[in-house]
């Protein structure tokens, strides 16, 4: 049944859930706008120099990338930490990407585990470097949705492990 | 006095939004990055609030909470859970571990500080500052959609520096107090609706004007809405149409001013007790007020003079006269040495009452103080 479920999820409802917790942080938190972006078929996130990420594990298990486009990491650090540029330093950066991606990814993991998917959080972590790409495994599903603020690009890259892995974690 | 809170979030991000969230008040924040931590820095400074994140490294906050609830030094200590997680099962957790309330990331600086406020009593910063004196310029919001009932508030307190401003938008209220915090609210109880009362409760539920004196206004025979003001706390009911008299006494009682001022000087080397033009009820009981610890200040600074100052009367105000008599009573019973300046009328009405027949007169302050001094020397 769980793994009904997961497969049902990892369509348009993830790529909802995902819009909606993105509006909801970049709203609340930054009183930025952002808008979703339909891109069709997305095959590869953004060139970027530094991504976030939070996984889930639980009834369903994966990981959630937020990759940032150019100066996008630094007006959402600059304008939720009230700096300028000049002032921000990288671990501040991480720190609040990390943070950022925390809400963002908590807010699905609520609407996960109101479907009966309960998971928890890990810790946020960040990947710095250029032409950052992830690759899932081939047992992988994954879900690509991507956001413009501006003309700055955001991607959110889902990563959720097979229906059969997660039967597995589950037994 | 200061309110301590307690920030545990590994997130720097989130403990500076928390710190910036309370610099309007008069709060110390301490920070800690996790549950280890948090517990460590509790014990030693007891904060009155703790608020504390969910997800952490070393020990999470579920963790840190349970051992906070079992020590019986911290145990009563209110707790707010920060989590980015709103599903239910994680809400229902946190509600029956014993918190007092809980924030769901993302959340605005406004309604952090707003729950907090609920919990612990904050001070926006300043407003503890030197103690107001009457004939400060101070500032009054008047909340009324008719200009001209704004213009009658200004008329009735035009002697003073004061500074009037109407609010005639009413759902701009609390914005325009935000930014700008008055020194008291006048707001009309016959708004449309509830909109008096609305607002009322509006600035009450905002912490940084939650302590800003709010008085309704309304006509006399309105004693529904006045039982209703005083029912729901306002600091004091205005009739229309307005008392000058009654308006500044509420005001300076609502404010704790200093108008001491007003009635007593040391001058001269003497401690001078004026009597303004216009006497009142009003002014005869401020002048009672602060005869004793004025009287007494006098003593402790080496003034033993004192010029009792009928002098812009022309002809005798018996209100004034029987205030005279009381305040030459108490500087009798201190041991001062004293005189009245006074007009020749009135000395002339003074010698034919039996209280006042005794008095030693002067034609002014000036003539008082030399008398006395010349007195001093002479003996």
């Amino acid at each position: 049944m769980i793994a009904d479920q997961t497969a049902d999820i990892m369509t348009e409802e993830m790529d909802e859930m995902v819009q909606g917790a993105v509006a909801e942080v970049f709203s609340v938190m930054l009183n930025m706008p952002i808008e979703h972006e339909p891109t069709g078929t997305l095959d590869t996130p953004i060139e970027c120099s530094v991504a976030s990420s939070v996984g889930f594990l639980g009834k369903i298990n994966g990981v959630i990338y937020l990759y940032f486009e150019g100066k996008l990491a630094e007006n959402v650090c600059g304008g939720l930490l009230g700096m300028t540029e000049d002032e921000l330093d990288p671990e501040m950066v991480n720190d609040t990407l990390g943070e950022i991606s925390n809400m963002v990814v908590g807010q699905i993991k609520s609407c996960l585990c109101d479907r009966g998917l309960e998971c928890r959080l890990t810790i946020p972590s960040i990947l710095r470097g250029s032409g950052l790409k992830v690759d899932g495994t081939s047992d992988t599903k994954r879900r690509l949705i991507s956001f413009k603020s501006g003309d700055q690009q955001m991607v959110v890259e889902v990563l959720v492990k097979s229906e059969d892995n997660n039967e597995q974690t589950e037994s | 006095m200061e309110v301590k809170i307690l920030s545990v979030d590994d997130s720097k991000t989130i403990r500076l939004i928390i710190s910036r969230a309370f610099k309007k008040y008069n709060c110390k924040i301490l920070e800690a990055c996790n549950g280890v931590e948090g517990l460590a820095v509790a014990s030693r400074e007891k904060p009155d609030v703790i608020i504390l994140d969910i997800t952490m490294p070393v020990m999470d906050g579920y963790e840190a909470l349970a051992k906070i609830k079992a020590d019986p030094d911290l145990k009563k200590i209110p707790v707010v859970m920060l989590t980015a997680e709103a599903g239910r099962d994680n809400v229902t957790r946190i509600a029956k571990m014993g918190v007092r309330d809980y924030l769901v990331k993302p959340f605005k600086e406004d309604l952090v500080v707003e729950r907090i406020s609920r919990i612990v009593d904050l001070q926006p910063k300043g407003q503890k500052a030197e103690k107001k004196k009457f004939d400060d310029p101070l500032n009054v919001n008047v909340i009324d959609d008719k200009p001209a009932i704004v213009d009658i508030v200004k008329g009735s307190v035009a002697d003073t520096p004061w500074n009037i401003e109407g609010i005639t938008k009413i759902g701009d209220t609390v914005d325009i107090c935000t930014k700008k915090t008055p020194d008291l609210v006048l707001v009309s109880l016959s708004l449309d609706g509830n909109s008096g009362f609305d607002m009322f409760t509006a600035l009450r539920s905002n912490p940084q004007t939650k302590h800003i004196p709010i008085f309704g206004l309304c006509v006399k025979i309105a004693n529904e809405e006045q039982a209703r003001a005083v029912e729901m706390g306002f600091d004091a009911v205005i009739t229309k149409p307005i008392n000058p008299d009654d308006l500044k006494g509420k005001v300076m009682r609502a404010l704790k001013l200093d108008d001491s001022h007003l009635y007593f000087e040391h001058k001269e080397g003497v401690l001078q007790v004026k009597f303004p033009s216009e006497f009142s009820p009003a002014v005869a009981s401020r002048i009672q007020a602060h005869l004793r610890p004025k009287l007494t200040d006098a003593v402790d600074s080496g003034l033993n003079m004192v010029v009792v100052d009928l002098s812009k009367f022309a002809t005798a105000d018996f209100d004034a006269i029987k205030t005279a008599i009381s305040v030459v009573e108490m500087v009798e019973e201190v041991g001062l040495t004293y005189r009245v300046a006074a007009s020749e009328a009135i000395s002339k009405e003074a010698s034919g009452i039996e209280e006042t027949n005794g008095w030693a007169f002067s034609g002014s302050f000036e003539d008082a103080v030399a008398e006395l001094k010349g007195a001093v020397v002479a003996a």
